[in-house]
């Protein structure tokens, strides 16, 4: 299958110019099997997540401004800057996929406007740091969580394909968030601490309204990389609370307020009490 | 692989090897585990990925003010997604009398959706501005991204790809589907 759109990943980037590392699968009789409406959901959710891909390609950029802006190492800057060019493979991939269930080409979905957190109060250097924190951290130690789930349950070799070369790069991309902050001195981190629940609280909302939809409780969407409402909440709260929370904790960092939010499952349909306002007021 | 030795694996693989690759290069001074050295993970990474270290202290207080601010803030969006339904390129109703024809609409925008408890939220899809007296205002219950929520608009609810904002003549309107 041709490519309808063209991508914007780079010569020099991870697998020099190729799509990934390896091809995609030349058959998959599990998706020719399915029910043409069924293909026609799975490729509209894969070509949504090649728009979601395509969007944090650009939040990558502001990760390396942040990190250049924290004086982080030139290795760090690189890997950074290698998770731009991976999101925009990531997007073209997707599209692929997407292209696959749809039995034809599928164009390049618009592009997503990326809104970068405000972070209102907090100096430039924090700012820069919870950016990081925010980004590769929380949302991609979270999107890694996320695809095992999908990779767990798929069993189509095109989902499966999709799903293993995005696993690859997102590890890296998480690693750049747990890095950054290792390297900081231990003040610097404990001083973090505070904004540790207000960010979770964020992502872990924003997880759950783009993740979690009750119309995917036939298995076979998570046969081809879409999973059930109950698994991924189980999921998207064990990344918090088995990966993130505990990471935290290893770099002795205070998440003691993160971890009474999460005893308590973790709401996210009001902030933890007492600490919400009124936009505006 | 069970779920637990999965969450093992991944806490190794991005957590333990992250904190590592950064403690390395940084001044973190923290100690490793056993089994815990870089370059044991499946994927590519730098050995000396760490902060230079450089003297930028974070160590600022932070303003209790800022924090409860920060709950109302937009997250980093999503890179995964179950969503089936994108945005579309701009509805005409949005600005039928074409009365913001000079006006950038990213001057309020995008809207992002208000939650009940104040919040805004930015989801995969989002609100567009609406035109009002010549200028883009977001529809409740939506507020713009980087501006004070301001004005109404004939047109509430979430747009959605193949839908179309049907005004009703009264100053009201919804979304609706199209065919």
């Amino acid at each position: 299958m041709g490519e309808a759109s063209v991508s914007e990943h780079r010569k020099d980037g991870r697998y020099h110019g190729a799509l990934t590392s390896r091809p995609m699968p030349a058959e998959d009789a599990r998706l020719e099997a399915l029910p043409q409406a069924t293909r026609e959901t799975l490729a509209a959710v894969w070509r949504v997540r090649a728009a979601m891909e395509r969007r944090v390609a650009d939040s990558f950029q502001v990760i390396v401004d942040a990190l250049r802006a924290r004086d982080a190492s030139a290795e760090l800057v690189a890997l950074a800057h290698r998770a731009i060019d991976d999101e925009h493979r990531h997007a073209e991939l997707s599209r692929v996929v997407a292209s696959r269930y749809a039995g034809r080409e599928v164009p390049a979905p618009e592009l997503l406007p990326l809104v970068v957190p405000r972070l209102e109060g907090a100096s430039p250097a924090v700012r820069s740091t919870l950016h990081v924190v925010g980004q590769c951290i929380l949302n991609e130690t979270t999107a890694a969580a996320y695809l095992e789930l999908c990779m767990h349950h798929a069993t189509g070799s095109t989902a499966q394909w999709g799903l293993r070369e995005l696993l690859a790069d997102e590890v890296d991309h998480g690693r750049i968030g747990w890095a950054h902050l290792a390297s900081l001195p231990a003040d610097e981190r404990r001083a973090l601490s505070p904004w540790l629940l207000p960010l979770a609280f964020l992502n872990l909302r924003v997880w759950r309204q783009e993740t979690i939809d009750e119309n995917f409780a036939d298995p076979v969407f998570a046969e081809h990389g879409a999973p059930n409402a109950a698994d991924v909440e189980a999921a998207l709260s064990s990344a918090l609370g088995d990966l993130i929370v505990t990471g935290f904790a290893r770099l002795d960092m205070d998440a003691s307020e993160l971890r009474a939010w999460l005893d308590v499952g973790a709401p996210t349909d009001a902030p933890p009490v007492g600490l919400s306002r009124v936009l505006g007021a | 692989m069970t779920a637990s030795a999965s969450t093992s694996r991944l806490f190794h693989t991005i957590v333990v090897v992250g904190i590592n690759l950064g403690a390395s290069a940084g001044c973190g001074g923290l100690a490793s585990g056993p089994g815990d050295a870089p370059g044991t993970a499946q994927s590519s990474g730098s050995s000396n990925a760490g902060s230079s270290g450089t003297a930028t202290s974070t160590a600022d207080a932070a303003p209790p003010d800022a924090i409860a601010a920060a709950f109302c803030d937009v997250p980093w969006p999503t890179t995964k997604g179950n969503n089936t339904v994108l945005t579309t390129p701009l509805p005409p109703c949005v600005d039928p009398g074409n009365a913001c024809k000079d006006e950038r609409i990213d001057t309020v925008g995008p809207c992002l959706p208000v939650q009940a408890d104040g919040c805004l939220v930015a989801p995969a899809t989002f609100y567009y501005p609406n035109c009002r007296g010549g200028a883009w205002v977001c529809p409740p219950p939506t507020a713009a991204s980087n501006a004070t929520p301001a004005g109404t608009c004939s047109c509430l609810g979430q747009f959605r790809g193949g839908a179309r904002c049907a005004d009703d003549g009264k100053g009201g309107g919804t979304w609706e589907k199209l065919p």
